[in-house]
């Protein structure tokens, strides 16, 4: 399971410091993906995610917990960030 | 006055614009480096006394594995920051209204690009909603300095400025072989049947062919990138057309 936070960067109302306010929250296990909070039209699962280790654009549709993994690669302007649980396992997994 | 080095040759060029001198000269209010995963390039958000705000891209933060899976150096991506951007300001108006605005700058001894933020929203619907011939400029523009990765997330669309943003070109001035991970723009100008180049396109590549230095790139750009960058403006003047997605 691939637990990803999608964030935008953004001055807080002072404008004294960057605060990343999480747009959307999701879950990839096998070809499920599930969100588990915030908007889903942040997420842009049209987005082709060039594979360092292969050379190959990956699309979602092709792996989607390794798509999922490698999303931080496909946001680098540095006003949306994408985070990666790589250790999130389903809740009770480890009970 | 030109450097002796790239570097030195693109810092020489800037300060032209209201804009460049801003990012350039305006004291750093904050410095907040993305908290992100392992091995991502490394962005930081500025605040400038100004109040406007910018990313800065450090040499130091390029991920060099993605880099290089581009076929870029471990040093380009910001330098092509900048040149997207230069060459944007010389070929002026849309892609000058387009394109991020970006300055080499170093701030807390780190050297690296200093980008202009473009606001507005990304994705599919974004990326359908600017006029038509902000689309179309947005490929000549794509396909000239060959884009590697635009897709639906390094485009910004300002609804009410009207106004499509052009952001991300670290993984640009390709060279032939290259990998294409996205270049939408350049898909949609195809598929809609407007490959033709307009006149003003035209009069853009004879002036980018006409200028001793490539409008100031040839002396930044790696040799192997700028003679590229000429050869498809020459290839898209000889064809009349802008070049298909991934021919670099």
């Amino acid at each position: 399971m691939v637990h990803v936070k999608l964030a935008s960067r953004e001055l807080n109302d002072e404008r004294t410091a960057y605060v990343d306010v999480v747009r959307v929250e999701l879950t990839v296990q096998g070809r499920e993906l599930e969100v588990v909070s915030g908007d889903r039209s942040w997420l842009d699962l049209e987005i082709p995610i060039l594979d360092a280790e292969t050379g190959r654009s990956l699309r979602f549709e092709d792996d989607p917990e390794a798509w999922a993994r490698r999303l931080p690669d496909a946001y680098r302007s540095g006003d949306i960030v994408a985070t990666v649980d790589e250790a999130a396992v389903p809740v009770g997994v480890l009970a | 006055m030109r450097g002796a080095t790239p570097l030195g040759n693109l810092r020489s060029l800037q300060g032209a614009t209201v804009v460049e001198q801003d990012l350039l000269t305006s004291p750093v209010r904050i410095y907040s480096p993305t908290v992100t995963s392992p091995g991502v390039n490394t962005t930081s958000s500025v605040l400038l006394a100004s109040g406007r705000e910018a990313f800065h891209k450090t040499f130091a933060g390029v991920n060099r594995t993605a880099a290089h899976a581009y076929g870029q150096g471990g040093d380009t991506p910001p330098v092509h920051e900048c040149c997207a951007w230069r060459l944007a300001i010389a070929l002026g108006p849309p892609y000058s209204e387009l394109v991020a605005v970006a300055v080499l700058r170093e701030i807390n001894g780190e050297d690296g690009a200093l980008i202009d933020r473009r606001y507005g929203t990304k994705g599919a619907a974004a990326a359908v909603a600017p006029p038509l011939g902000q689309r179309l400029a947005a490929a000549f523009f794509d396909s000239l300095i060959a884009q590697q990765d635009r897709h639906v997330g390094n485009l910004r669309w300002d609804a009410p400025a009207a106004q499509l943003g052009l952001i991300d070109h670290g993984y640009a001035f390709a060279t032939p072989g290259h990998p294409c991970n996205a270049s939408l723009f350049v898909g949609h100008r195809h598929g809609i049947g407007h490959a033709d180049l307009t006149s003003a396109e035209v009069v853009a590549l004879e002036q980018l062919l006409g200028s001793p230095d490539l409008m100031g790139l040839d002396g930044i750009l790696e040799p192997g990138r700028a003679s590229a960058l000429a050869d498809r403006a020459s290839r898209m003047l000889a064809a009349g057309n802008i070049l298909v997605v991934g021919d670099f």
